[in-house]
């Protein structure tokens, strides 16, 4: 997939630019050098709620892009600082014509995205507070983790308590009770940095 | 469930072909899907009429992405390429979507194929 961005310039963005606006046509295909880029839409009641997070190497918006739909369906935000490639939907339609090699690159790799944003869409509607919380750092960890000790892995996006809230679709305050909590059963360490047990998280896991 | 049960095609008295995918598909049951709609598009050219094409795939509850339907793929693009035809309008879940729809930018039918969420969105551009 990244060789469709070969020889494209890197572009740099500050932490919490957004790059698309829900709702915006799909100008361009985005190849994400470096950093993390949050999805997020917002509810009726204002709260923010981070659905996926896009790490190096991935893609976006394809879903949106190749559905035909041509608008975007949620908003792109940088998670940290990143660094970007980007190639205009038009030539990136041009690439695909008569190519179906990549088609099927492309519809594989869309459908993992897309089952991705269906299992956080359920995640994020149909549980507890700690079950939100438990498969948030579950999705974390597998996404961005690192592995630093037998069974821990510290998380590759520095987090704050309110950002994890927005991507649990909970307040603040429940999101730093049920944190608390899991740090006190030893699921996890650190503030801004955490640190999973994988081995715990796996037994809690709904 | 045979071949023939996983699709049915027919006339829709409104003037267009219409085609529905039931359940889970197998690579011979959409080529012979596409064949049918190919046979019947040519009739429909021999009396000189629009060839219009609807196209439901909402009861399809799961897309096979696997490599044993790549060859079913590969026979959609061509007819998409190559069968004649006026409109195709197709509507079915996002899954379905991304599928159908990087299929036509193979093809390089986007003028021609249009895919949806609904029926009222494709049957409203169908007849547009």
């Amino acid at each position: 997939m990244e060789n469709l961005f070969d020889e494209l310039p890197t572009r740099q963005f500050r932490k919490g630019q957004i790059l698309i606006y829900e709702g915006d046509p799909v100008e361009n295909i985005y190849l994400l050098a470096s950093g993390y880029v949050k999805v997020f839409n917002i509810l009726a009641s204002g709260d923010q709620r981070t659905i996926i997070i896009y790490k190096p190497g991935e893609v976006f918006p394809l879903a949106s892009f190749l559905s035909g739909e041509g608008v975007a369906r949620y908003f792109y935000e940088c998670l940290t600082d990143v660094q970007v490639r980007s190639r205009p939907q038009a030539q990136f339609q041009e690439l695909i014509r008569d190519n179906l090699e990549i088609g099927e690159e492309l519809i594989a790799y869309a459908y993992k995205m897309s089952q991705q944003f269906v299992e956080r869409i359920e995640t994020l509607t149909a549980r507890s507070a700690r079950s939100k919380v438990l498969s948030l750092l579950n999705y974390l960890a597998k996404k961005t983790g690192e592995a630093t000790d037998f069974g821990q892995v510290k998380l590759g996006v520095p987090l704050t308590t309110q950002e994890i809230a927005d991507m649990c679709g909970l307040t603040r305050e429940t999101a730093t009770l049920q944190l608390l909590r899991l740090k006190e059963e030893g699921v996890v360490a650190g503030r801004r940095n955490l640190t999973v047990d994988t081995r715990k998280l796996k037994k809690l896991s709904p | 469930m045979s071949k023939a049960d996983r699709f049915k095609t027919f006339y829709n008295p409104s003037g267009f072909i219409e085609q529905h995918f039931i359940g889970i598909q197998t690579p011979n049951s959409v080529i012979s899907a596409v064949e049918d709609l190919v046979q019947r598009a040519g009739r429909l050219k021999r009396k000189k009429q629009a060839i219009l094409i609807l196209v439901d795939v909402t009861d399809v509850p799961k897309i096979d992405i696997s490599g044993r339907m790549a060859k079913a793929r590969q026979e959609a693009v061509q007819a998409m390429k190559d069968a004649e035809y006026d409109r195709i309008a197709v509507y079915g879940n996002i899954a379905v979507q991304i599928m159908v729809n990087t299929l036509v930018l193979i093809a390089g039918r986007r003028d021609k194929i249009r895919v949806f969420s609904s029926r009222i969105e494709a049957l409203k551009w169908l007849k547009g």
